[in-house]
């Protein structure tokens, strides 16, 4: 049943405008080929009010075209504030995704999705989150093809979802990294990571782009990048393949891994023609090989 | 909380360690067995299961705890090594165990239902839900609260959780919230959260080049110091990088932390426990810093607060400089 | 001096006789006396780094004409004076002067400090290096301790031993104490060192020898007395 597998869009990593945002919404709305869409601030609660108008209607647009529409929760959890906004997410109607395990209290017993920010390492703890009312997980940026295939075997009923495309968000601090690269302090920002739509690059003294900061977060330079594992992952039972939206046509990245799951085009194609679409940036997938995460398989084909 | 006693609790990372830290005044001692089921497992670190029980002896003949940390994520299909660490150190007589994981918190709720449980700081619980969350659900009586928090923010969740809070008050500076950093993995492939290091020495490398100190993890350029200038641990937090053409410590600079100088404020915040880092120190550093401390303590509680001089442990800190770090709200 | 800081100090005081202008031969046997002494006393220090064997390691004073390398195997780890232009296939070097290397290597200072303050340098495999810090820091090695200990039989009037062999081995433990004081005294003091280091020497030789006299006639004593 190779037309199982589902795809995702993950939560909005950086702060676009408003209507950027909206508008990349509705074309994932009308255009992209997934099965489900995040919506929802991860990074900093200080971006949230600019959007959290729009969601509703960002919301029935997405559930109009059929869309399983998700609200993605904060990934560090310190304010009063923010703890307002959790409980505020339970009363959504929607399918809420945990990043904190605060949010687990305040959902009351709803179905949730464990957020790739949850330390989900291991069956005991997935079989903890099925009791609590977990429906999915996805899988933290460090799990590997071996700790995947362990979990799946563990699984029960919740679906697995794995991030193959995009930056990977490795740390949350409570310091802003962006503001401080702008000479700022994070109380007075001026919500300079706007100016950066896939992020801020942070280089090696000796020149290698190896990072990238996102207000509070620090990502990897590199996009993820697992569509030759494709076949592995259909066989490990991940239900789910999780885009990250970056500064990229999503549209056509979605569109590749439809044809590739679909078997329209191979893994080996689709990888190819990412490729293409991203010519500036390297591709990672070493925490899939158990490995470094920034290595690249792909180096040792090509 | 009405136990106004600031308990000061102390790396231990050997068993000379431990003695150290007893006799220079801890009230408490925390440490881990020599494998990968804690968050310091360094080449020649920890406790085999007999050094254990000789430190709990030690420190119990005079009146002192010991806390085992176990406080890494198990891995998938390998759970065993962390069972076995946490029913040893139920079995040596643990004070309390600190735990991380929320697997591992189920599995010793079940299998020692009396056992006294902390939350590791490696969980970052970083407010009142999260905190109830551990409560509620496996019983810690103690959470070790991430470097992420103000003074204020301390106080008001001591006041709401019912649970006591541990903070950090001196050495290393996790920059990034604890256990939720994937930096050095990134580069290396070694996780702290599930094989417990962070810069694991094994890809560390410093070269000299050009009159210049290099320091590279993962072979990966973390850092380069001129002669004779201050260095710090090359974590990927703490290293210089270049953004916007600048060149700056982006994320922070080699600094460690120290609460000396604030500790009326967090006492007034009413945390239970001051603790220092360091597992992966000598006994020389334990000895001085548990010194300073416990004399900075004892003149608090007499109400002589303001002697005992910050400066005094600056040889022992990165880069020979010190922080109040998230304590303040402008170091954000 | 407190009992946590007096760690490792013959091995550390003969290596900073050692260190002197001095030929390498008239060093060779304190170093081998002082790490038998160790290896005695210690069986888990040798045990912990027999997990590092087989690696050798350069410790180098900077501030001296000599190298010294450690050569951790199963079983041992002996330690030895390198030749001058000596090749030395290390996987690691530490290197630092010569009274920094003593207080780490008597647990007086933290590795990290120095470290930060850039009074150590490490290079090649920073984990061995880590590894034998922390060995060495996690070890209670005191060679005075262990001399006296060494001496113990005789020091203690145990069942058996005759009062003459008792007194004479306090006598001489009271001398070796002497002896390790003025030897560290020495390391950290730059006088006429070879003068002092040649008095020493014949100091310890005497010692050895009074000590195997008494050991002997110890196994006498207690043949006679099991006979």
């Amino acid at each position: 049943m190779t037309s199982s597998q589902k795809l995702s869009i993950g939560p909005l990593l950086f702060h676009w405008t408003p209507e950027r945002r909206r508008d990349f919404y509705f074309r994932m709305a009308d255009e992209a080929p997934v099965d489900s869409v995040h919506l929802g601030e991860v990074v900093c609660s200080k971006r949230a009010p600019f959007f959290d108008p729009m969601i509703p209607e960002v919301a029935e647009r997405l559930q109009k075209a059929g869309k399983e529409v998700v609200l993605s929760t904060l990934a560090l959890v310190t304010s009063e504030r923010e703890m307002e906004a959790l409980v505020g997410a339970a009363d959504a109607g929607l399918l809420v995704e945990v990043n904190d395990v605060a949010g687990i209290p305040a959902l009351k017993g709803q179905p949730f999705v464990v957020g790739p920010y949850i330390n989900l390492f291991n069956e005991d703890t997935l079989k903890v989150f099925a009791g609590m009312g977990a429906v999915r997980a996805c899988l933290h940026v460090e799990a590997s093809a071996k700790m995947a295939g362990l979990l799946s075997m563990a699984k029960g009923d919740i679906e697995l979802e794995m991030m193959v495309f995009g930056r990977l968000p490795l740390t949350v601090s409570a310091r802003c990294y962006h503001a401080r690269a702008h000479g700022l302090a994070k109380d007075s920002c001026q919500y300079v990571c706007g100016l950066d739509a896939d992020g801020k690059p942070v280089d090696t003294l000796d020149g290698q782009n190896i990072l990238i900061v996102n207000g509070t977060e620090t990502m990897s330079h590199g996009y993820v990048e697992l569509a030759a594992k494709l076949p592995e992952l259909r066989e490990i039972g991940i239900g789910r393949m999780r885009l990250m939206p970056q500064d990229a046509d999503m549209v056509a990245v979605a569109g590749l891994w439809r044809d590739a799951i679909n078997e329209k085009i191979s893994p080996a194609e689709a990888g190819s023609r990412l490729r293409e679409l991203c010519p500036d940036i390297p591709f990672v997938d070493g925490y899939w090989q158990g490995r470094e995460g920034l290595s690249w398989s792909g180096d040792d084909a090509e | 909380m009405n136990d106004p006693y600031l308990e000061l609790v102390c790396p231990a990372g050997t068993p000379a360690a431990l003695r150290a830290a007893v006799d220079a005044g801890a009230d408490t001692v925390y440490c881990g067995f020599r494998d990968e089921t804690n968050a310091r497992n360094f080449p020649g670190l920890n406790f085999d299961r007999r050094e254990m029980k000789e430190g709990i002896a030690y420190a119990h003949t005079k009146g002192r705890k010991v806390l085992i940390a176990i406080n890494t994520f198990p891995k998938a299909g390998n759970a065993q090594p962390w069972h076995r660490a946490v029913d040893d150190a139920h079995s040596l007589g643990a004070d309390a165990i600190i735990l991380a994981d929320i697997g591992l918190l189920d599995y010793a709720r079940r299998t020692h239902p009396g056992q006294r449980l902390h939350l590791s700081v490696q969980a970052a619980a970083s407010n009142a839900s999260a905190i109830a969350f551990y409560r509620d659900r496996f019983d810690v009586k103690r959470v070790v609260l991430p470097r992420v928090l103000t003074v204020d923010e301390i106080a008001k969740l001591t006041r709401e959780v019912g649970v006591e809070t541990e903070v950090f008050a001196f050495g290393g500076l996790c920059v990034m919230a604890e256990g939720r950093c994937a930096l050095s993995s990134y580069l290396t492939g070694t996780s702290p959260n599930s094989q417990g290091a962070c810069a694991p020495a094994s890809h560390v490398r410093y070269d000299e080049e050009g009159g210049k100190l290099m320091s590279r993890l993962g072979g990966i350029t973390i850092n380069s110091f001129e002669k004779n200038e201050p260095a710090g641990y090359p974590t990927p937090c703490k290293g210089r990088f270049v953004a916007d053409g600048k060149t700056s410590y982006l994320f922070e600079d080699p600094v460690s932390l120290n609460t000396i100088d604030i500790l009326p404020q967090l006492k007034a915040a009413g945390v239970k426990a001051l603790k220092i880092e360091g597992r992966q120190r000598g006994k020389a550093y334990v000895a001085e810093v548990v010194g300073t401390f416990r004399k900075a303590i004892d003149q608090l509680a007499g109400g002589h607060d303001g002697t005992v001089a910050a400066g005094a442990l600056s040889q022992h800190s990165e880069g020979g400089r010190q922080t109040t770090g998230a304590y303040k709200k402008s170091w954000r | 001096m407190s009992q946590t800081t007096r760690h490792l100090e013959l091995p550390a005081r003969l290596a900073g006789l050692a260190l002197r202008p001095m030929p390498p031969k008239a060093l060779e046997p304190l170093l081998g006396l002082a790490m038998r002494l160790v290896e005695r006393r210690h069986p888990r220090l040798i045990e912990r780094l027999a997990e590092l064997a087989p690696a050798r390691i350069v410790i180098e004073p900077r501030d001296t004409h000599h190298r010294f390398l450690i050569d951790i195997n199963e079983g041992s780890a002996p330690v030895r004076l390198m030749l001058a232009h000596e090749d030395d296939e290390a996987q690691a070097t530490i290197s630092g002067r010569l009274a920094t290397l003593i207080d780490l290597m008597e647990g007086r200072i933290d590795g990290d400090s120095l470290f930060f303050t850039r009074e150590l340098t490490v290079t090649g495999d920073t984990a061995l290096i880590v590894a034998l810090r922390n060995t060495l820091d996690g070890e209670e090695i005191s060679v005075l301790d262990d001399v006296l200990a060494f001496l113990g039989p005789f020091a203690q009037p145990a069942a058996r031993l005759i009062a003459v062999a008792d007194e004479m081995a306090k006598r001489l433990a009271l001398r070796a104490q002497d002896g390790l004081r003025s030897l560290h005294d020495m390391a950290h003091d730059h006088h006429n060192p070879e003068a002092e280091a040649d008095a020493l020497r014949t100091e310890i030789s005497g010692l050895k020898t009074r000590l195997a006299k008494l050991e002997t006639r110890a196994v006498k004593t207690k043949e006679a007395a099991s006979a």
